[in-house]
């Protein structure tokens, strides 16, 4: 139950606050913290107008989070005007993705969400292009083994991390929104074509519904699991505000037409049996969506919910299923064993007399 | 498992504790009062791992929070590692005080604060100030109310450093300093024991009436103790602030109504009894 009492909060955070005893909040606020959530937590507790009933300490953690998280929005809006004369007289689209695509549209999701790098999707012609350009903003690439930057520049679906010299900003530079070693193939024109213009601004962002596509593909056919609960909650918000922007019919042809439609299935379901989300419910009666797919919910629901060792089991199989979506099969035994030869080689490299590390 | 709670206002910490050579340790530092078995009818503002867990060779003590780690250790260095490890925690995730590096005292109800970068003798002058009677509010961290403007005590045990343990313990023989651990990643380091009246006061609130930014300098022959406008003193505060880029227009509202309040000197020493009686004048 990794964060039992964050999931029950967000589910309903009015049950919550008028149940919870002080061990409950004392989990709750370290699991909010651990998953980047105490902001999120104060801005829903405003919103529903809460905060008069939760204790002093609570508040006083919220209030701290939220000072910081509107720091961090300052930081970005300071850093994407940086970015602005870069991208200006481009000729092909430059999207912003994830977290400061919330943000940029200031959807309910972006208040109090943390960030940790800014994410950019460019066409995959253009990817050499606008890396050189930023290396002459001053961002660099981080150091890593060859094998490493290998892995990046052939099998996933970014540049590697560049970082800002000065400022230390992070940048993900995207040429697609899934790795490109996967048998899957993903179509992502559609982002492009039905991007929405930043009014003053060279940057766009995905429509709402692809934002949302996105966050499902990430969840569903990938490994990582560090940060879950923040996924899942993200997602809520998402489809709600899909709904909200009357996109959820579009969201369903858009999965169809980009063939991501199981992972918008699980996500519904999942977010059905979490949130009782009304806009998943009402997605999962539509004939245009396949059926969820039990086992993967239930991995991931064991993830979130079950016992120690249960979730931990589940974990080790989101792993190995996570990877061998991202990767074909060949790719994936090649990178099994290349990956810890490399490790033992630079290994025993150091051991050599005379190696300056 | 020994878990338990330590609180020390303004926070309280609650500690997942696999080493009971960290709770005997424990005692001698702090008064029994504020170390108690975890209750469930209190909320605690941060929580603490200190857990035995294989790795490479051995089972280090992991002191983390959460899925935050925050570093490894062996027994012998764990008082340290727990007392740096309860420091990250407050300077990391709080944001309702501004905090600013410094240590700070009182008298009359007055606060002294005394910010600056390690290796300037800011422990040691604080240790002797209140060795001399001052109350101690903080050896590490000035807390300032972002309302009110109150000083904030956060008491806890002084962390010495290296000669400092011994040139204390000779000027002061009867004071208190424990759990002294050698070969730390920042030398010897031993903990004076704050005096009966400071953890008396540990919720009494000071008004900010001076700041001094000692620099310990052995070649000086005379105390300099030059006074340091207000725009300085404000830059200084900034750069030695945990928070102060976080808080952002409270952050500058605050710290412009501290200055503005404080008096601001350099104090360049050689010699204690120097410091301690230009102190004195001082203040």
């Amino acid at each position: 139950m990794l964060s039992s009492q964050l999931l029950a909060f967000f589910a309903s955070p009015a049950a919550f606050v008028r149940q919870a005893t002080p061990q409950q909040w004392t989990i709750f606020l370290q699991q909010a913290r651990q998953q980047g959530l105490t902001a999120r937590f104060y801005h829903v507790l405003q919103t529903k107008q809460l905060l008069d009933q939760v204790p002093q300490q609570v508040k006083l953690h919220g209030e701290s989070g939220a000072r910081y998280a509107l720091k961090q929005q300052h930081s970005l809006y300071s850093e994407l005007q940086q970015l602005e004369p870069l991208f200006a007289g481009a000729d092909y689209p430059c999207l912003l993705l994830k977290g400061a695509a919330y943000r940029a549209q200031a959807l309910v999701v972006s208040f109090g969400r943390l960030f940790s790098d800014i994410d950019i999707l460019v066409p995959a012609n253009q990817l050499r292009h606008v890396r050189d350009r930023l290396f002459f903003y001053g961002f660099r690439e981080g150091e890593m083994t060859s094998y490493d930057r290998d892995y990046y520049l052939n099998w996933s679906h970014q540049n590697p991390p560049l970082q800002h010299y000065q400022r230390g900003t992070v940048i993900d530079l995207h040429h697609h929104i899934y790795p490109t070693a996967s048998a899957r193939s993903i179509d992502i024109t559609p982002l492009f074509t039905h991007a929405v213009s930043i009014p003053g601004s060279a940057f766009k962002v995905p429509a709402t519904a692809h934002l949302f596509i996105h966050a499902a593909v990430h969840l569903f056919y990938q490994e990582e699991t560090h940060k879950l609960t923040k996924d899942v909650i993200d997602l809520n918000d998402l489809l709600q505000e899909v709904q909200h922007q009357q996109q959820l019919d579009f969201m369903l042809e858009q999965a169809a037409l980009m063939s991501v439609q199981s992972a918008v299935s699980n996500a519904c379901r999942v977010l059905s049996i979490l949130f009782d989300n009304g806009a998943a419910q009402a997605a999962l009666q539509r004939s245009a969506l396949p059926r969820p797919q039990p086992l993967v919910c239930n991995l991931l629901l064991t993830m979130l919910q079950g016992s120690a060792g249960s979730a931990w089991l589940a974990r080790q199989l989101w792993f190995v299923r996570g990877h061998s979506l991202k990767m074909r099969w060949q790719v994936l035994v090649y990178h099994s064993l290349a990956k810890p030869a490399s490790s033992l080689q630079r290994w025993f490299r150091r051991l050599l007399p005379g190696h300056k590390s | 498992m020994t878990d338990f709670a330590i609180h020390t206002a303004p926070f309280s910490v609650l500690v997942t504790n696999h080493s009971n050579k960290l709770t005997a340790a424990l005692a001698e530092l702090y008064p029994a009062t504020l170390i108690t078995r975890p209750n469930p009818q209190l909320i605690y503002d941060f929580c603490l791992q200190v857990q035995r867990k294989w790795s490479g060779w051995g089972r280090p003590f992991h002191v983390s929070s959460g899925d935050q780690h925050f570093r490894m250790t062996d027994s012998a260095q764990l008082v340290p590692v727990f007392e740096w490890g309860v420091n990250w925690c407050v300077a990391s995730y709080q944001h309702q005080f501004l905090a600013i590096h410094a240590a700070v005292l009182e008298r009359d109800g007055k606060a002294l604060i005394m910010p600056a970068p390690p290796g300037s003798g800011k422990s040691t002058l604080c240790a002797v100030l209140m060795q001399e009677g001052w109350r101690l509010l903080s050896d590490e961290m000035c807390l300032v109310d972002l309302t009110s403007g109150a000083i904030v005590p956060y008491v806890r045990p002084v962390s010495l450093k290296n000669q400092s343990l011994t040139l204390l313990q000779s000027w002061y023989p009867q004071a208190q300093i424990r759990q002294i651990t050698s070969g730390t990643t920042k030398g010897t380091v031993g903990y004076m024991l704050p005096s009966t009246q400071s953890w008396a006061g540990m919720q009494q609130t000071a008004i900010a009436a001076w700041v001094i930014f000692p620099q310990y300098n052995a070649a000086q022959q005379q105390l300099t103790l030059s006074k340091v406008s207000q725009a300085d003193a404000f830059m200084h505060l900034a750069n030695n602030s945990f928070n102060y880029a976080i808080l952002a227009e409270q952050g500058f509202n605050s710290l412009s109504r501290l200055t503005q309040q404080v008096d601001a000197y350099r104090l360049e020493y050689a010699c204690i009894e120097q410091a301690l009686s230009g102190l004195n004048k001082l203040c």
